[in-house]
């Protein structure tokens, strides 16, 4: 037990990351379809098997019952157990809660039924179940298991000794000076084995956690990025270094029409930020044209979906060379349209700390009155208002009213929100094919065309809120895109974000 | 003239009992292996503990103390509840720490725990002197040797829960029956048993009469119980599709040996070793059997069979056939104890339970993975959990290519068999020696 926990000690309590999204497998979906508009929660364990969380709050008043299934992409809603009753949340009328195991590795899409009287709404929250986390094992239960195995080492070592010593004397006899002899080197014998056993433990413990760390966690996956000058363009070649097998990187699927996101964020300052689309040149291959961003060194995060609904945000850095000509040729590679980039970092005036000038005389404005708080499900609500003041109309960018970048200034946590949470719609709708009568093995082109299309034509309006919850504390920055008059444009907000508990006097 | 075979079938069960079993043939079967339970029921009391250490020798009594019966019990329900746990998590999957399976292993657990710390406190503050001198000094208390070891399995199996709790968050639930906390429990269940067989033991020795020893049928039942533990232990290595492979033959043959020999070498049984392997085939084929009668389905995704009753153990090793081989060399050579009949025993029992056992559990599993076993009887492959989608491997043996049965395993199955049967017979004759 000493052993062992000399090793716990070594433990780091480190999420690691390289998941959708990064720092984070929570996801938060909200819908507003009727009749149950619901936001929902779901907070993976970081290890599997485990047992993820799922809170379901209906924005609506008269649900009777949620149920929620969680399907694995493999098996299938065939291969899923009935559905759990998701209970009601004592003092919340309109939150409930259930837990849900998350056995096998992989997507899972968990099915959301919430009931009324006037209806049901039935929905797809995808989820990723991997291993992410490495638990050190606490104080107190080191020292109780350590007493423990002092207690059990010492017994089982006197019980050997007095075996040895006296069990085979008739009752009430004595033990002789030879038997006394006897029990000791029999005690010793057993310190001896138990000291054996407690090293073989070890060593087994250690490959244990060896094989978790090496085979069952899930590992980053890294992008090679390298940028060239082509006919007078700066063209960034991503290369996604996966082995070489064709099961360890399944087919993508496009996510409101892409089959990749990249943000780009230049380091440290993390004032130009670019959100590009590259087009793909083979499996593991993808190439896009930089936009006029200053040179310097910046970090990637490329958001993916596979055809088995897993999300993945890949990772890279890269160093973008200033472009000495910068007439481009007529043969050269044309920029995806809905490609956007933006330089300028939050202003330091503590009164305009929740606004940010948009150009134009317009102005972005968040109402981050309330601090941020680590675990607690938040509403991020921006307005956009025009010069005069009046509220700008918006127009769908890429299929939504607007996308947000949030990321903490180390980069440990990154997270790609758009108004319906941080779920991959790309892997809600591929789930929606799987579970219809005859699910598909594969995702075929014509599946995949009908995923490019649009999620939702009928925009509702302003404010423009994202539902989040914030994974770990630390100060964050908040890029906020909204199209308007057809052209992007980007708000940057930075905000602390504390542990549950701590006074809010800091805002 | 009668063989030393017939001489113990005849002297061993009188013409009463043979009229008793044209009535009631499974009482006839138990008591031919020494164990009425008529009489453990009616033979002692809650209160005559100190009068039962030393046991009457006289012929009628077949009975044991009230403590090692419930022992016994408690270790009963520790084998009953480990089995029901592992068809819970091939069945259903999900479960707390209040599931019925959970319940019975923490039932035994605390009851031979704290049944155990009872005997302890009792002979240590006993005014009584046969009780207290019917211990062994353990930190200035006293206790029977069985009690101390069976505290200690309660203690590790108490650590095991916390450890077990923290290992499911750290790495996951382990779905798997070894695991370092896994193993701590385990180690916990096979001492916890292990105390109510010397304690049941002790009792045994005790008894002046050889022939006719008190509690030596619950001792046979409790090495049973404990020859089930270990298969349960080895049971991601013992699948019928598993045992074509050398791995199989190694693990079975450096294990088998021991627990058989050790503990036949303490019965008082004619058939000792027949009788524990007969005893480890009943409760395991009663799971067998018992076990799919109960409708069950799973609860956890992902379902790639959907069991749709509780999913039972593979059909048992047969054992009871080189075991009965085993039994016969010990008639042969004869019960003496000495180091050179040991010396001539060790090689014998190896060599008959390898070869034996290979030959029919060789024979035994082609059946098994036949679709001739996929019946209430055998279970063929009802073993294959809920997450074990069907495929042609269900019915093939598995890593033939890799590690198939060879003459060199055969010969290292043979080794580890000659080892374990030495080291057997030297804690067997320990055993037969231990009166505390």
């Amino acid at each position: 037990m000493r052993l062992d926990r000399l090793l716990v000690l070594l433990w780091l309590l480190l999420p690691l990351s390289a998941h959708a999204h990064i720092g984070s497998l929570t996801v938060v979906y909200e819908s507003h379809a009727p009749p149950v508009p619901v936001r929902v929660i779901i907070r993976p364990p970081g290890v599997v098997p485990g047992l993820a969380t799922i809170d379901v709050r209906v924005l609506t008043n008269g649900v009777k019952r949620v149920t929620v299934l969680p399907v694995h992409w493999r098996a299938g809603v065939d291969g899923s157990p009935p559905p759990d009753v998701a209970k009601p949340v004592e003092g919340d009328p309109n939150l409930f809660h259930a837990e849900l195991w998350l056995m096998a590795r992989g997507a899972y899409s968990v099915h959301v039924e919430a009931q009324t009287s006037a209806g049901s709404t039935k929905f797809i929250v995808p989820v990723n179940s991997l291993a992410t986390t490495r638990l050190p094992m606490p104080g107190a239960l080191s020292g109780i298991l350590i007493a423990l195995g002092v207690l059990l080492f010492s017994l089982a070592v006197t019980v050997v000794t007095a075996g040895v010593r006296e069990s085979v004397l008739d009752p009430g006899t004595e033990p002789s000076s030879l038997r006394r002899r006897l029990g000791r080197a029999a005690g010793a014998g057993a310190v001896v084995m138990l000291a054996l056993a407690i090293y073989g433990g070890r060593a087994w413990w250690n490959a244990e956690d060896r094989d978790y760390r090496n085979n069952k966690m899930h590992q980053p996956v890294e992008c090679d990025v390298k940028v060239r000058i082509e006919d007078g363009q700066r063209i960034a070649r991503l290369t996604v270094l996966t082995n070489e097998s064709r099961a360890s990187w399944p087919g993508l699927v496009p996510d409101h029409g892409k089959l990749m996101h990249v943000f780009m964020m230049r380091e440290p300052q993390m004032d130009v930020l670019a959100h590009l689309h590259p087009v793909r040149r083979s499996h593991r291959l993808f190439e896009v044209v930089l936009p006029p961003v200053p040179a310097g060194n910046y970090r990637l995060y490329a958001d993916v979906t596979h055809e088995t609904g897993l999300a993945q945000t890949l990772t890279a850095t890269t160093t973008v060379p200033e472009l000495v000509d910068a007439t481009k040729t007529a043969d050269g590679m044309i920029a995806d349209a809905d490609d956007s980039w933006h330089l300028g970092a939050p202003t330091d005036a503590a009164a305009k700390k929740f606004e940010s000038d948009l150009g134009d005389g317009r102005v972005m404005k968040w109402d981050g009155a309330q601090v941020p708080v680590v675990g607690r499900e938040a509403t991020l609500r921006f307005t956009i208002h025009e010069a005069n003041g009046s509220l700008s109309k918006l127009d769908a960018y890429m299929g939504m009213l607007g996308h947000a970048a949030i990321r903490r200034d180390d980069g440990a946590v990154f997270t790609h929100l758009h108004p319906a949470g941080s779920v991959s719609m790309a892997a809600q709708q591929v789930f929606q094919i799987r579970a219809g009568e005859k699910p598909p093995k594969r995702i075929t082109p014509e599946m995949m065309e009908q995923l490019c299309q649009p999620p939702n034509a009928n925009l509702p309006q302003q404010p423009l809120m994202f539902p989040y919850e914030f994974p770990q504390p630390g100060r964050y920055r908040i890029w906020v895109q909204a199209k308007i008059g057809g052209v992007v444009r980007t708000g940057v907000f930075d905000t602390e974000v504390i542990e549950a508990g701590l006074k809010t006097a800091a805002k | 003239m009668m063989s030393n075979l017939q001489k113990d079938f005849y002297t061993d069960f009188s013409f009463v009992d043979i009229h008793r079993a044209r009535r009631n043939f499974p009482i006839f079967i138990v008591h031919r292996f020494g164990y009425d339970f008529c009489a453990m029921q009616s033979s002692t009391t809650l209160g005559d503990l100190g009068a039962s250490l030393t046991p009457p020798a006289t012929k009628s009594s077949f009975g044991t103390p009230w403590y090692c019966q419930l022992i016994v019990f408690a270790a009963t329900c520790i084998l009953v509840g480990i089995v029901w746990d592992i068809s819970w998590h091939s069945t259903i999957g999900r479960d707390t720490f209040w599931t019925p399976a959970h319940i019975c292993i923490h039932l035994g657990g605390s009851l031979g725990g704290f049944l155990c710390g009872w005997l302890v406190l009792r002979a240590t503050f006993s005014p009584d002197e046969a009780i207290r001198g019917a211990g062994v000094r353990v930190w200035g208390f006293r206790g029977p040797l069985g009690a101390w070891v069976t505290i200690w399995g309660a203690l590790a199996m108490l650590t095991s829960a916390p450890f077990d709790n923290w290992w499911h968050d750290a790495y996951g639930l382990d779905v798997e029956i070894l695991s370092p906390p896994h193993s701590v429990l385990a180690a916990g269940m096979y001492f916890h048993v292990v105390g109510g067989l010397l304690l049941v033991l002790s009792y045994q020795n005790r008894s002046a009469d050889e022939r006719r020893a008190g509690g030596r049928g619950l001792y046979v039942f409790a090495a049973g119980i404990l020859v089930g533990l270990a298969a349960i232990m080895m049971t991601e290595k013992s699948l019928p599709n598993q045992q074509h492979g050398g791995l199989f033959y190694k693990i079975s043959c450096g294990v088998y040996p021991f627990f058989l020999v050790a503990m036949a070498r303490a019965s008082k049984l004619a058939w000792p070793t027949t009788a524990i392997a007969g005893i480890y085939m009943g409760l395991m084929c009663l799971a067998v059997w018992i076990l799919p009668l109960f409708p069950a389905q799973p609860l956890l995704a992902p379902i790639y069979n959907p069991v749709k009753s509780m999913v039972p153990p593979a059909f048992p090793l047969l054992l009871i056939v080189p075991a009965f081989a085993m039994d016969l060399i010990f008639r042969w050579i004869g019960r003496g104890r000495g180091w050179k009949r040991d010396l001539l025993l060790a090689p014998l029992l190896a060599t008959a339970f390898t070869a034996l056992f290979m030959v029919t559990q060789w024979n035994f599993s082609e059946h098994l993975i036949s679709p001739a076993a996929e019946n209430r009887f055998f279970a063929g492959s009802g073993f294959f959990t809920y997450v074990d989608a069907r495929t042609e491997m269900w019915n093939k043996f598995w890593d033939l290519k890799t590690g198939g049965l060879t003459t060199s395993s055969a010969l290292v199955a043979w080794g580890l068999a000659l080892a374990a049967s030495a080291a057997g017979l030297a804690v067997g004759n320990w055993m037969a020696r231990v009166k505390r």
